[in-house]
């Protein structure tokens, strides 16, 4: 409720003129760590994150206007955060025809010195790159953030039934791809 | 991760592995200002494209060093055999250094004419007729 309220008067001084730029900067303050991590977790390479999250707030800060609050800001922010994930991921794979990108995204990773996962949780990150992108996204927005259905239901524009399916079949691809490499 | 029982992803630290640079949200925040405050409407540059001046730099450099390198070792080892097959008369970096700086443009020029077997020819002659 608290939230609501907040994000009521933070709405009232992005409408503003005069207040817009500093209440913009409030709405960086507080959405930055949940977006940047949700970004991180599409893009793995710290460098990648921090370049789609100014893209995201950049985006936010042009559209603020338009946006007339039939959804919550959060989740708008989000929608924006999740399609220029997308939108890098696609531009990467333009970029690196000829090789597979879930690759280089984990050679990437494995270089990143703001990596520093145990073996089983590079692993896990293998894994998760065998899924398709859109069902990557409800899988670390269950499985590492614990988001609720409904707010997913609200930012991907699926319905609760699929996205409970879709989590549900990721989780077994995930263990699929432990039990093949257990023989290995 | 036991190999008898089937995975489960319970088995896995779900802390996150990923971290940040220290004062990163702090920076970014500050950073965000300022991109709004001068440019309204900002782009950013990304990473590979701010760093790719300094790549074709850093690549212009390595092949100039390469290049380098290799020229140097190809003359090196002329200078090596050329040694070895006067191994009787030992010429030392400062008689080479007193005698090349004594001679003419055109003998230079055709000392660098000449291939190895001329070059040898030669200067066996040369030493045949000191004897």
């Amino acid at each position: 409720m608290a939230d609501d309220k907040q994000e009521i008067e933070l709405m009232a001084l992005l409408q503003d003129e005069k207040q817009k730029s500093k209440a913009f900067n409030q709405v960086v303050l507080k959405y930055q760590q949940q977006l940047y991590w949700q970004i991180r977790k599409m893009v793995l390479n710290h460098d990648d994150a921090n370049d789609v999250l100014q893209n995201a707030f950049i985006k936010a800060w042009n559209a603020i206007d338009s946006f007339r609050g039939e959804s919550k800001l959060s989740t708008w922010l989000y929608r924006i955060a999740v399609n220029e994930s997308l939108t890098f991921l696609s531009k990467q794979r333009t970029l690196h025809i000829g090789d597979d990108l879930e690759d280089v995204m984990i050679n990437k990773l494995e270089a990143d010195s703001y990596f520093d996962g145990d073996e089983l949780q590079l692993k896990l990150q293998k894994a998760i790159l065998t899924l398709p992108e859109k069902q990557r996204l409800v899988f670390n927005m269950k499985y590492f953030d614990d988001m609720k259905y409904e707010e997913m239901e609200a930012i991907l524009g699926t319905s609760v039934g699929a996205l409970k399916a879709s989590y549900h079949l990721a989780v077994k691809k995930i263990e699929a791809f432990f039990e093949e490499e257990k023989t290995l | 991760m036991s190999k008898n029982k089937p995975f489960k992803l319970d088995e896995i630290n779900k802390k996150s592995p990923f971290k940040v640079p220290d004062n990163y949200f702090d920076d970014f925040a500050k950073n965000m200002q300022h991109q709004i405050e001068d440019e309204p409407h900002a782009i950013v540059i990304p990473f590979m494209t701010r760093i790719r001046p300094y790549l074709y730099v850093a690549a212009s450099l390595l092949i100039i060093f390469s290049i380098t390198f290799v020229a140097l070792n190809t003359s090196e080892k002329e200078e090596n055999v050329y040694a070895k097959k006067n191994s009787d008369s030992i010429i030392t970096p400062s008689t080479q250094v007193a005698s090349t700086s004594t001679v003419s443009d055109e003998l230079v020029e055709d000392y660098y004419s000449l291939d190895d077997e001329e070059l040898f020819n030669e200067v066996f002659d040369e030493e045949f007729d000191q004897i």
